[in-house]
Formats: C-alpha cells, sequence, structure tokens
C-alpha cells in the first residue's frame, strides 16, 4: 500500500497552475506537471493529460509517456511514476524531482525502475517546492514523521519560515510505502 | 598397476603440467580466501570514528533566573558509549522552571550510556520523566528538551518542544527537529485552506508550546534511523534563546572550521552582539566531529 498526501498551493499567485494528476489502482500512477512556469501550455492539455491518467493502470508507462508527451508542449516539465509497494517506476523531464529516503540515507531518483521496501518515503516536487528545503531538512522530516501528512506539515512549516507561501504555485507529494 | 613407461610422453607431460595448474590455482585461491578473511578480521569498527570535540556556553541574558540547563556526557569511554549532550529550557510564564529543566537534563545523565539503536525504548524513558514532571507540578510547570545521542559516525536525537538540534554540513544549517508550537499549527491549517501563512507568526499564542516535559503525554520526537555523520559535521543543540536572534544563515557563516570553542565563541558573542533588551536565557552545546590528526 502507498500512503500518500498532496500539497497544491497557488503561493502568491492569482491561480494554482501547476496540475497532479492521479489514477489509483492496483499501483498508483502519478504525473506531476510544471505547468504554472510554461506559457505554452494550456487548459486543454490539462484536460487532455487528465484523461490519459485516468484509468491508466493497464497502460504501460512507455505508452503512457508516448501518449503524454503528444498531448503536452515539448517544454512543459513534468514527471511521471507509477508505483506500488514493491517497485517504483519513474519518468521525469525537467525541474521536477522525487527523493527517496532508504535506510537514512537520502536519494534523488534517477529515470528507471527501482526497487522498493516496507518503510521507504518518496517526496516529489516541483523546483520551486523544494527551492526551500535541503536534503538534510526533507531527511530529518521524513524520519521523525508518523505519515505521509505529517510529513508534509513540517515541509511546509519550512517553506512556509522561507516564503509565508507568497511566492510561486507548490506542488509537492509525499508517499511512504507501507507493506500490506 | 599402471606401467608408466607404456603412457605416451606427451600425455604424461601434459597430465603433469595441468596437475601443476590444478595445484598453483589451489594455492592462489585459498590465498585470496584468507586475505579476504584476514582483512575483515582486522575490521575495527571504531577504527574510521569521528572525533567529538566539545564547547559550550550558558548564559542568562537579561533575565533575572537561568531557566535553561544542560547536560555533556563524559567523554572518557567515547567510543564505547557515545556522546550525549541535552538544553532544556524551563517554560517561561510558569512557575519552577529552573527546577523543572534541573531536573530533566538530571534524569537524562541518569540514563546515560543509553542503547544508542534503542529509540523507541530511549522515547519511552523520556516520557515517562514528562509524566513525573506533571505528577508533581500538575502542568504548573514545564521545559523543553533537545537532546542527541552520538556514537561512531551515526546520530539520533530526541525533542520536545521548542529548543534545537541543528547540524551544520558544508556551511549549510539545518534545523533537524521541528518546533511543538501553536503556530506550526497555525500554518498547516493556513496551507490545507490554500492561504499565505504570513498571518500565523502574528497570532499571540504562537509561540505557545503545544508539547513540553511536563504535559501529560508528550510527543516525543525522534528519528526512527540515526543520521550519518561526516567528517567537518557540527552539531549545535540550543534553546531558543539563541535562534530566536540568530538566523541559520548567519550560524552557517560563523561556523568555524577550526574548533567547537571556536563556534560556540563566535555563536555566543552575536547573540551578545544583537543587544535585544529583552533577551531571553542563551544555552548552546557546539559538537564539531572530525578526525583526529595522527
Amino acid at each position: 500500500m502507498i500512503e500518500y498526501y498532496t500539497l497544491s498551493h497557488k503561493g502568491g499567485q492569482e491561480e494554482y497552475r501547476d496540475n497532479i494528476f492521479m489514477d489509483y489502482a492496483k499501483q498508483l500512477t502519478m504525473l506531476m506537471l510544471f505547468s504554472s512556469k510554461d506559457e505554452n501550455f494550456t487548459l486543454a492539455n490539462g484536460i487532455s493529460a487528465n484523461a490519459l491518467i485516468t484509468g491508466s493502470a493497464s497502460v504501460s508507462l512507455e505508452k503512457l509517456i508516448e501518449k503524454i508527451e503528444k498531448e503536452i508542449p515539448s517544454t512543459c516539465n513534468y514527471l511521471l511514476l507509477r508505483i506500488d509497494d514493491k517497485h517504483i517506476d519513474i519518468h521525469r523531464r525537467g525541474s521536477v524531482y522525487a527523493k527517496i529516503i532508504k535506510r537514512g540515507e537520502i536519494i534523488t531518483l534517477s529515470n528507471g525502475f527501482h526497487s522498493l521496501e516496507d518503510g521507504d518515503q518518496i517526496c516529489c516536487g516541483t523546483k520551486e517546492f523544494f527551492k526551500n528545503i535541503t536534503d538534510n531538512a526533507l531527511l530529518a522530516d521524513a524520519m521523525t514523521s508518523i505519515s505521509s501528512e505529517e510529513w508534509m506539515d513540517y515541509l511546509c512549516c519550512r517553506v512556509s519560515e522561507a516564503t509565508h507561501f507568497e511566492g510561486e504555485n507548490l506542488s509537492a507529494v509525499t508517499m511512504i510505502v507501507r507493506e500490506d | 598397476m599402471i606401467d608408466f613407461a607404456e603412457i605416451p610422453s606427451n600425455i604424461l607431460s601434459a597430465s603433469i603440467l595441468g596437475g601443476l595448474f590444478f595445484l598453483v590455482s589451489l594455492v592462489f585461491f585459498g590465498y585470496v580466501i584468507y586475505g579476504h578473511f584476514i582483512k575483515y578480521k582486522k575490521v575495527d569498527l571504531n577504527y574510521d570514528a569521528l572525533t567529538p570535540d566539545v564547547a559550550y556556553f550558558h548564559e542568562k541574558g537579561k533575565r533575572d533566573y537561568q531557566e535553561d540547563s544542560l547536560y555533556i556526557s563524559e567523554l572518557d569511554d567515547y567510543k564505547k558509549s557515545g556522546i550525549v549532550a541535552c538544553v532544556s529550557d524551563g517554560m517561561g510564564g510558569l512557575d519552577f522552571g529552573d527546577e523543572v529543566s534541573e531536573y530533566v537534563v538530571d534524569c537524562i545523565s541518569k540514563m546515560f550510556p543509553l542503547s544508542f539503536f534503542a529509540v523507541d525504548e530511549n522515547a519511552t524513558n523520556i516520557r515517562r520523566i514528562s509524566e513525573s514532571i506533571s505528577n508533581t507540578y500538575h502542568q504548573k510547570a514545564g521545559a523543553t528538551l533537545a537532546m542527541v545521542n552520538i556514537l561512531n559516525n551515526y546520530m539520533t536525537f530526541y525533542s520536545v518542544g521548542d529548543s534545537n538540534v541543528m547540524l551544520v554540513r558544508k556551511g549549510e544549517t539545518t534545523i533537524l527537529n521541528q518546533k511543538q508550537n501553536y503556530v506550526s499549527l497555525l500554518i498547516a491549517n493556513l496551507v490545507k485552506a490554500g492561504k499565505p501563512t504570513l498571518a500565523a507568526y502574528g497570532n499571540p499564542r504562537a509561540r505557545a508550546l503545544t508539547d513540553f516535559m511536563g504535559n501529560t503525554v508528550s510527543r516525543v520526537l525522534y528519528p526512527s534511523k540515526p543520521i550519518r555523520l561526516y567528517d567537518g559535521d557540527t552539531i549545535i543543540v540550543c534553546s531558543d534563546g539563541v535562534t530566536d536572534v540568530v538566523t541559520e544563515k548567519y550560524i552557517s557563516q560563523h561556523c568555524s572550521n577550526v574548533s567547537a570553542a571556536n563556534t560556540a565563541s563566535n555563536l555566543k558573542l552575536m547573540v551578545r552582539n544583537r543587544k535585544n533588551p529583552k533577551q531571553d536565557n542563551y544555552t548552546a552545546i557546539v559538537i564539531k566531529l572530525g578526525r583526529p590528526i595522527v
């Protein structure tokens, strides 16, 4: 089982223009679009991307990447992942990252297939979100929190200290792998 | 019986060569295996351990009383027992702040040496200290606790309230423990409502503690796994009298590469030079980790 918590905050902007789409079947498929920083991105692109993710459990990640890249502008940074309690398959382009806390160490996940175990914690977010959170802070908060929501609350306190949530759009997801 | 004279000489020499090759391989393989085990036998877990250099300051500021207390374990048996360092800050506005903070560090000193990996058990013991304070003072007195336990190249920490455990690594300072105060709750609620968070800091109760030593059921914050430490890391355990007036950026700039005493001295001067007319008690323990020059 994947326990997750999502942050989508408009910051000091007029509207929230990033996008996070999820499909929760046997595996969790998530697409995070850093669209607030892309002038070419339109509402129609978002609707198409959402339609692709919804009910996408039977579609392979490679096929999904192909389809998504056709639907969104080539300038738009994104992160697509599929995760269950054993593995994570990840594909990202540009300034959207996923960091994993595994056995007390923090690593930025590269594109590809990675194995997971009970208790692993993953934080996905845009560059704007990670700007004010050091890896040491991310690690300490992950290891002292007892749920994905509490972890996100801790991270939000750090962002708040730096910007009071008055900057750019902020998008992030915290995940904890829980063995059933 | 085999008559070796009847075996063609080329087959005989090939067999002898093969046998020799087998023997040489066997000896070589044995040597590799033996060397491997000898190498691992020789590894001393403490051989590469970082050595702590410790300094502290403990000042009253502009207050009439010293309500901070601190404890640093003896370093005689550092390689085996590690080091425990803690700061407890008696809660202002409540009575007996000094008594309670002293009691907290006294109890921690009695816990030394701690079982490094038994973090849950240690947290339970800390919770028991809190309960005993609660039973004595009935929530009319309290204190914070920020504590680190370092063994070899790893650290765990325990925190209740709003004192700080900081890690200075490669010129970057990070407060590792979250503050258990009302402003943290307000921030979480405002973020969930999609609002900016500046208003949270202006709340008159923003700094009120939501958890402290002396609370009936205290939540002890601690990492589930030890944190790896590296050569050159500095750990600072301090009361909020330090972090209220000195930012993390300033600490990074004034953290010395020379010694813990130098960093402690810089930090103390930084606080003093702020000349805050309401300066709270300020206490810090600085632990600089490095490899000794042999």
